[in-house]
């Protein structure tokens, strides 16, 4: 399978049906299955998309993007500990995979063990053939502590993302509203909205990021995104907290 | 065999890429491919515990504690607790197949040490039990986050301590009704020994008569003499004979119990040595009063000096008050060549 070669960019399309369609029944094999859980992972359905990696490992288990794919999703549910065990046996089967490396980093970035995911990190980056996902989880643990660096590092995961360009700056933007910098990440958000504007999880992040810039046009990408996912609870909440929003509370920018 | 990450064409037959490492074919089978998942419940003390490493609080605690809070929130303590029943946790990651043995083995034990229940071997054997439990819950993930051999043993020796209380406890939580007793007494019409083990169903209502013969669990309070000539081994349970009845009189003559003149066959209701030396003095014997039984039994007596033992040390001896019988024989449990219901 190439990997990232089914990716879709373009088009408002929602619904997991989409790919052989033109060839009549669906064929629900590895790569459709990587198609839906991007489609997940892009619309903020975390579980579902990890749903949707495991399958592909059922499929077949020596695809890489399944394992990687699976790590991610438990970093993005929350399940750090996890996440470093499955990056563990990932790594037993792809060794020294820097990214995989870069996950486990991450997670235990997450998991607030700042050593770890330094020593990790190093590691990660010490391979061949590096992954944009290196350079933003270089670019997470070094945002505290040193910004140049984190801001060098962005650059490099944008600059070696080739096709996947908008999925790169959406992660970028994401980590920069984490570490509440919200301005930059307005940035690269703004442009990962223009190719992927079917992705909720995009508007949801750029909504957010503007409402706490106090900007107007949150409400738009909030509402671009309650539109394209409208059972995500989060996101009209966000929506119903920006009309709910006082006086004070836009003067403190909150 | 091409590999599937670095496009490095093997030999047939390799299990993993000569240039990258990587496994070249496995099946879902062979390979675990679903995640671990987080309980929901550990979500906060995750948290708290993150929010302690963030603001460097962690590093300022004992390494005990840091070890402990690691542990706690660990799934390797869950499954702890969960192999209370052997296998459990495993059964519910469906990983059985890795202590089904085990678990068979544990089953196997089980069984044969409760079949031996209350001798030599079936202590030894309820040891492996104990044994096998505790390594079945602690392979499961414990002992391999630990680390350091001392630490290792006395995890181990933790564990079986709590199981041992466990399975000290869980037979009197479960069957209440139940409990069990050796005898001292030699009863050769219903061969009986001295030192066979009897199973008892405790006695619902003090009111509820006992019969002549019957074997029954007592719990002798001791010897209330003043003198302090006598002293009994009170607090220890056993099982003697019912010999008389409330309200009646007991005599011994001739190494043999004598109820209101009539006498009783020694075969059926021997008398004890100690109370053939010393058997009651008073013409009438010893009259049973209203809510007790004369109960046979080689009580242990140890005595001070050579003072013969009055008909009252006797009577404190032998009447047992109905409130102190604390069940009946219902099987002959040990040894296993007499074991059956008594009649």
């Amino acid at each position: 399978m190439d990997r990232f070669s089914q990716l879709e960019f373009g088009g408002d399309e929602t619904a997991p049906q989409g790919g052989a369609k033109s060839r009549g029944e669906t064929v629900r094999d590895a790569e459709y299955y990587y198609r839906e859980a991007t489609k997940y992972w892009l619309a903020a359905d975390f579980e579902l998309a990890l749903r949707n990696y495991s399958r592909i490992l059922e499929q077949n288990s020596t695809i890489f993007e399944g394992w990687a794919g699976q790590v991610l999703m438990l970093i993005e549910l929350g399940e750090y500990r996890e996440a470093g065990v499955w990056a563990d046996k990932a790594l037993e089967l792809f060794p020294e995979h820097p990214e995989l490396l870069a996950l486990k980093a991450l997670a235990c970035a997450r998991d607030a063990k700042m050593d770890q995911a330094v020593a990790y990190s190093d590691n990660s980056v010490g391979k061949e053939n590096l992954t944009p996902r290196v350079w933003l989880t270089r670019a997470e643990i070094f945002l505290d502590r040193k910004g140049p660096i984190a801001e060098g590092c962005i650059n490099k995961a944008v600059g070696c993302a080739g096709k996947l360009g908008p999925i790169v700056k959406l992660e970028a933007g994401r980590l920069l509203r984490r570490k509440r910098n919200y301005v930059f990440a307005i940035r690269y958000l703004k442009e990962a909205v223009q190719s992927l504007s079917h992705s909720p999880l995009a508007w949801y992040e750029l909504g957010c990021c503007q409402a706490s810039l106090g900007l107007p046009e949150a409400v738009h990408s909030l509402e671009q995104c309650v539109n394209l996912r409208p059972n995500w609870d989060e996101a009209k909440d966000m929506l119903r907290k920006i009309g709910n929003r006082g006086f004070f509370r836009r003067l403190m920018g909150k | 065999m091409r590999c599937a990450r670095c496009e490095f064409e093997n030999i047939p037959g390799q299990t993993r890429c000569i240039r990258c490492g990587s496994i070249l074919e496995a099946g879902s089978a062979v390979i675990e491919i679903y995640p671990p998942r987080m309980a929901a419940w550990r979500k906060p003390f995750r948290d708290g515990m993150r929010w302690l490493r963030s603001r460097r609080l962690m590093s300022k605690m004992p390494a005990v504690v840091r070890r402990g809070c690691d542990v706690v929130i660990s799934d390797s303590l869950v499954g702890l607790v969960l192999n209370v029943i052997p296998g459990l946790p495993y059964l519910l990651k469906r990983r059985f197949r890795e202590v089904r043995l085990l678990v068979l083995l544990w089953l196997v034990l089980l069984g044969a040490s409760l079949l031996s229940y209350h001798s030599t071997i079936g202590s030894l054997l309820i040891g492996l039990t104990l044994g096998v439990h505790a390594w079945i819950a602690v392979r499961y993930g414990l002992i391999k986050e630990i680390e350091g051999f001392t630490e290792r043993v006395a995890l181990v020796v933790i564990v079986i301590i709590l199981l041992a209380l466990l399975y000290w406890a869980v037979p009197r939580i479960v069957i209440r009704g139940f409990g069990g007793g050796y005898t001292s007494l030699t009863i050769p019409a219903l061969n009986v020994s001295r030192g066979d083990y009897f199973l008892v169903r405790h006695v619902r209502s003090t009111e509820e008569p006992v019969p002549r013969g019957t074997l029954v669990l007592i719990e002798p309070p001791g010897i209330r003499n003043a003198r302090r000539d006598y002293r009994l081994n009170s607090g220890q349970r056993m099982i003697g004979q019912i010999v008389g009845l409330p309200e009646e009189m007991v005599r011994v003559e001739d190494h043999a119990y004598v109820i209101g003149g009539q006498r009783l066959d020694p075969s059926r209701f021997p008398v004890p040595l100690w109370l053939q030396r010393y058997p009651p003095r008073a013409a009438t014997g010893i009259v049973v009063p209203e809510h007790a039984y004369f109960v046979s039994s080689d009580y242990t007596v140890a005595m001070h000096g050579n003072i013969a033992m009055t008909d009252q040390a006797v009577s404190n001896v032998c009447l047992v008050r109905a409130s102190d019988i604390r069940g009946r024989a219902f099987l002959h449990w040990w040894p296993l060549s007499r074991r059956g219901f008594v009649e």
